[in-house]
């Protein structure tokens, strides 16, 4: 792995090198740590960094890194392998020299050039692997390499080893016990030591530190894509960059795998199609659909057992078979018990499946991998014609690529109901914060200043429960997934007085709810009747159901609420109940940007470092969604507007649409960067003004109920019709974008 | 910005000549104005006023969601007898409420 991809891929991970160096240079507490990763996730990076930091700090403590491979086949070569590492690694400490890690000098050589301090403690391991046979007893053989370390610490080395990829001994053919020998070889040591692999491998044995990496987080993920594509000169945008680390969901190995097919093909990645082709190049004859081929094949003994995989894999994708007995997965494979086991291990640590209460679950989450298993099936079990399967696979990728950002949006602007709940603790609130009608009454439309006032003096109050636990309401019935996404709908159980007996038991269920205007009667029921089957099925005696809808609901509506025995709330009660909870600073909550709009240079929907000069009769202004940022861009198309010499009533018109445009998108494209760009450009005859934001396209959004479509909300498009001489709305790859021009008529 | 302000229409003789309550409308009429005035004419109605003016004298600018919320403060005024009118309105938001049907349900009375 290159240097400069390793830095790249540190971004955000100043903890975790913090953490190992401080392990490595400490002379007290546990000699060993485990750190533990998810896939992809970056390990080995940090690794290599903290060894390469060590190595050029120059001071006492001396790092070795090894990084297990299957490709060595056996328990006897790998240790080969380290001890030869160990040596060599010795021997460039010593000199100073990095180089000669990778120059792969010969014993003869390593003997030859070792520092003449260290050939003291150096020279009998030079001998000892001299004696060494790969034809002798393994075991011995790896007691023997392994014991370098303790060696060199009893004649006074300060030596830490970085054990990498420990999870790939799962594919050593002889190696069953080869690690646990390692890790009681290695207790007591006289030096420290790093066991680092993916996360489900040592199971449950946990007698060492861990220390835990997840995936980067969206927005690290991000940046790592654009750093990455700009070292491999790849063009790229900012919708794009979110599009690659939303659907690799932060995986930087596929990640990197894209950018540099794009580099190679020389395909610049700033469309949506663009990503999708790669992406399938990748699954269908790239790095990413070869791993998939690496961890099938040596979790298989036979290529037809490694179909039936396939085909087990396929049908629990969809459909009935989510989740299947694993009497059932192994019938369908048809291997021995012992073959059997060692498949879902491999397939376990790699987090392709997930084995739960003696049912196996393929990581429907992992979209790549779910794609690889589609793809490979078609191809080989169904016998369907390449061409036909990759267009179609592509089609679909593109198709989805726009809902994989929509569903992203929404779930960024969505209520963190989990930790809502969590902080219930058996607290009385006002009713007002859960209650509709109550807050309607009392609370709507007052001055912020006055509502939390108003909110500490309120006697009209209601007890919550204290909740136990909580998590995603699909994780309870998995049917709800086909209505509403994870993170928008929860299921908490707790005690509502505190007596912790069967009869103190509730759990309530909570969905937050699409909805333009105040919910109507017919969603209120649509979703009653969701979560009431979602407490049927799971057998809750006890229960309550929390509907939250952005504006409330009607008064027909709360009525069947009631009846239910819920509640319905406004996104509003919700997040003043997160602040009254004193809870606020971990509620999933967006920030508004300053009011004041900034004239600025364009910032989205460009390529990024590409810049856009301004004409004359040319203007284009990035203004901030909420807050009345809509206001500003009409303050500066009046100026524009008037220095060209529009009537007046013809630029009020003008503003009336832009700011109907600009609302639209603030309200409905749970925008990611919450900006709208306006692009303006006056000719001869006409004004014309280009709206642009990011976020969930019109045609993405949860189309409205009839009863709110004949109403009044929507009422933006059609004032922008009336006022304007032409309005186009287009979709763009990751947002919409409204063109509308007014014809000039003199002053 | 947006202030709401609301008083009792009164005669000369400091005499209330009809259960009338004024409330003024600020300079943007957006869902938080609309939101505000919604409360102050629920509030009016419920002390027994029959008749809301709503005072745009100072509104420049109207978005599709306050309207939406004038004609739900219509909606709730009607259902109990009471008239809402509109007053001091400029002509290019006349013209809006025109386009979107309001003028249908309500008076405007301009000085």
């Amino acid at each position: 792995m290159s240097r400069v991809f390793s830095e790249t891929v540190l971004i955000g991970r100043e903890r975790e090198l913090a953490w190992l160096a401080e392990h490595s240079k400490a002379r007290s507490g546990s000699a060993g740590l485990f750190f533990l990763a998810r896939p992809g996730a970056g390990a080995t990076a940090i690794l290599t960094q903290t060894s390469d930091r060590l190595f050029f700090e120059s001071g006492e403590v001396m790092p070795v890194h090894f990084a297990f491979d299957r490709r060595d086949r056996n328990a006897a070569r790998t240790s080969l392998r380290f001890a030869r590492g160990f040596l060599t690694q010795a021997v460039a400490f010593g000199r100073k020299d990095n180089n000669l890690i990778s120059a792969l000098p010969t014993l003869e050589d390593l003997e030859r050039i070792a520092s003449p301090r260290d050939s003291v403690w150096l020279d009998p391991l030079f001998e000892s692997f001299r004696s060494f046979g790969i034809s002798g007893d393994s075991y011995s053989l790896s007691k023997q390499c392994f014991a370098f370390p303790q060696r060199a610490a009893v004649a006074g080395k300060r030596i830490v080893v970085l054990l990498d990829a420990v999870q790939e001994a799962s594919y050593l053919v002889d190696a069953e016990y080869f690690i646990d020998d390692i890790r009681n070889q290695w207790s007591g040591a006289d030096f420290r030591f790093v066991l680092s692999a993916h996360r489900r491998f040592f199971g449950t044995h946990f007698s060492l530190p861990r220390l835990m990496l997840d995936a980067p987080s969206n927005g690290t993920a991000a940046q790592i894509t654009e750093r990455l594509a700009a070292e491999h000169r790849v063009v790229i945008n900012g919708e794009t960059r979110d599009l690659i680390a939303a659907q690799m969901k932060g995986d930087i190995r596929a990640i990197d795998a894209v950018i540099r097919r794009a580099a190679a093909e020389s395909v610049p990645l700033n469309s949506f199609p663009n990503v999708e082709r790669i992406y399938s190049d990748e699954i269908f004859a790239g790095s990413v659909g070869a791993y998939f081929d690496g961890v099938i094949a040596a979790a298989t003994p036979s290529h037809e057992a490694a179909q039936s995989l396939i085909g087990v894999l396929f049908d629990s994708l969809d459909g009935d078979m989510l989740l299947m007995p694993i009497e059932k997965w192994n019938r369908r494979i048809g291997i021995s018990p012992d073959e059997f086991n060692r498949l879902l291990h491999i397939l376990n640590v790699e987090e392709l499946i997930r084995v739960t209460s003696n049912r196996v679950e393929i990581a429907r989450e992992n979209v790549a991998f779910a794609d690889y298993i589609r793809g490979r099936f078609r191809l080989e079990l169904a016998g369907e014609a390449r061409a036909l399967v990759v267009s179609e696979s592509l089609a679909e990728f593109t198709r989805r690529a726009p809902k994989i950002m929509a569903r992203k949006y929404r779930n960024a602007s969505a209520l963190d109901l989990c930790a809502l709940m969590s902080n219930f603790e058996r607290c009385t609130v006002p009713r007002a914060l859960l209650d509709y009608a109550a807050f309607k009454e009392n609370y709507k439309g007052l001055p912020e200043s006055e509502v939390s006032e108003k909110l500490r003096s309120d006697d009209d109050r209601i007890d919550l429960p204290s909740m136990v636990f909580s998590a995603p309401s699909e994780s309870f019935y998995p049917n709800l997934r086909d209505h509403i996404d994870a993170e928008r709908s929860t299921i908490g159980v707790g005690f509502q007085m505190g007596t912790y007996d069967e009869k103190d038991e509730t759990v309530w269920l909570a969905a937050e709810i699409e909805s333009k205007l105040e919910a109507t009667r017919d969603a209120a029921e649509f979703w009653c009747d969701r979560l009431e089957a979602a407490a049927l099925m799971c057998g809750f005696p006890n229960y309550r159901i929390w509907l939250i809808s952005p504006d409330g609901f009607t008064v027909e509506a709360l009525e069947i609420i009631s009846q239910r025995n819920g509640f319905g709330s406004s996104r509003r009660q919700a997040e003043l109940l997160a602040e009254f909870l004193g809870k606020s600073e971990s509620f999933g909550r967006f920030t508004t940007p300053s009011a004041e709009a900034a004239a600025t240079l364009p910032k989205t929907g460009g390529e990024i470092a590409a810049g856009v000069t301004p004409t004359e009769n040319e203007y284009e202004i990035t203004i901030p969604m909420g807050e009345d940022g809509e206001l500003a861009g009409a303050k500066v198309i009046e100026d524009i507007a008037r220095s060209h010499g529009f009537k007046s009533s013809v630029i009020n018109q003008i503003k009336t649409a832009v700011v109907e445009a600009c609302i639209n998108a603030a309200e409905h494209s749970h925008s990611p960067d919450k900006q709208i760009s306006l692009s303006i450009n006056v000719s001869d005859d006409r004004i014309n003004v280009t709206v642009t934001n990011r976020g969930v396209r019109l045609s993405d959004q949860i189309p409205p109920d009839a009863a709110e479509s004949e109403t009044r909300r929507g009422w933006g498009l059609k004032l922008m019709q009336r006022l304007m001489d032409e309005v186009r709305l287009e979709q763009t790859d990751d947002g919409t974008r409204i063109s509308m021009s007014k014809l000039l008529e003199p002053a | 910005m947006n202030a709401v302000a609301s008083d009792l229409g009164m005669n000369g003789a400091g005499v209330a000549a009809s259960n009338q309550a004024v409330v003024y409308a600020g300079d943007y009429l957006n869902k938080l104005a609309g939101e505000q005035i919604e409360r102050e004419c629920r509030l009016r109605l419920q002390e027994g006023c029959d008749e809301l003016v709503v005072n745009f004298s100072q509104t420049e600018l109207v978005n599709s969601i306050g309207v939406s919320i004038l004609l739900g403060i219509i909606d709730s005024a009607s259902t109990i007898g009471a008239k809402v009118v509109f007053s001091d309105v400029k002509q290019d938001t006349v013209d809006l409420f025109d386009m979107l049907g309001v003028t249908k349900h309500v008076a405007i009375r301009n000085a």
